[in-house]
């Protein structure tokens, strides 16, 4: 048996110990994500393994089995998916370096790549 | 209580949970924010914990990971969650055996938990592909797994003291 029924308190000042976890946690997330250089081209993938690579700075349009990548105005998305959830066609556009897109149910991802230091890296 | 009392009340919770489950399933969230939902069977897990103990709310979360990914989600779909539950359950454990938490501290806990454990898996199979998505989805899980604590604690009053 667990604890009497009437013990459970709704709230406890150690509470906001775990809220503040959280919270610093997204501020993390939201650092990290946010000063990310913008990227050069994307990687679309299938089950890992890279099948096209198309540059952000042209409008394209790429098609596979169940899904369909577009780029636009130097930003990619998914614009259509045969999936029911259509998670990956409501994320928000990608543009700065490793940023994804995943359709779990069709394995596939779309990743930007590139930016500054790679181009450092090559014409050095 | 009975082990047969006490089979029969984790059947009736895991019942309710999966209900939970389902009616989640029928609100468009995916419509709002990717990947952000209430985790409402996550009262269900909570009441047990506090009425039945760990072992209980383990075994009702489970019920309810496998008879969802049966009805409503494919086969990754069940991989994720399962995680997702794990994670969120050892979490709970963890900070109810405590003691210094109260039902808020504990869901929201375990809603942060829940993310983690799927995004590991999600690293695993995309091969450290992580969702941009993270950041939101833990503020979301501090107001969903909030909101959640305070219905399980509620229901848990309400609930008869001495079953």
């Amino acid at each position: 048996m667990g604890k009497a029924a009437g013990e459970v308190k709704i709230f406890k000042k150690a509470d906001l110990f775990v809220i503040a976890a959280a919270l610093i946690a997204a501020a993390v997330g939201f650092i990290l994500a946010f000063t990310r250089p913008a990227g050069e081209y994307i990687e679309i993938a299938v089950d890992g393994e890279t099948i096209a690579a198309l540059p952000l700075d042209r409008d394209a349009r790429y098609e596979l089995e169940g899904n369909v990548v577009v780029i636009e105005n130097g930003e990619a998305r998914m614009e259509y998916a045969d999936c029911p959830d259509l998670i990956c066609v409501h994320h928000s556009p990608v543009s700065r370096r490793n940023e994804t897109i995943v359709c779990l149910p069709n394995r596939v991802t779309v990743t930007v790549r590139g930016g500054r230091s790679d181009v450092d890296a090559i014409s050095g | 209580m009975s082990a047969a009392k006490r089979a029969a009340t984790v059947g009736l919770l895991a019942a309710v949970t999966l209900v939970l489950s389902y009616v989640e399933h029928l609100i468009p969230m995916s419509a709002a924010i990717p990947g952000i939902k209430p985790g409402l069977a996550n009262i269900g897990v909570l009441v047990t914990l506090y009425t039945l103990g760990g072992g209980c709310a383990a075994l009702v979360s489970l019920i309810r990971v496998l008879l969802a990914g049966l009805l409503f989600a494919s086969f990754s779909g069940v991989l994720y969650s399962l995680a997702g539950a794990t994670a969120a359950l050892l979490a709970m454990l963890l900070l109810s055996r405590a003691k210094i938490f109260g039902a808020v501290g504990v869901s929201v806990g375990g809603a942060a938990a829940h993310i983690f454990g799927q995004l590991a898996v999600a690293a695993c199979l995309m091969g450290g592909v992580v969702f941009g998505y993270a950041p939101w989805m833990t503020l979301a899980a501090i107001v969903t797994g909030g909101v959640n604590g305070v219905v399980a604690a509620l229901v848990v009053r309400a609930l008869p003291r001495k079953q």
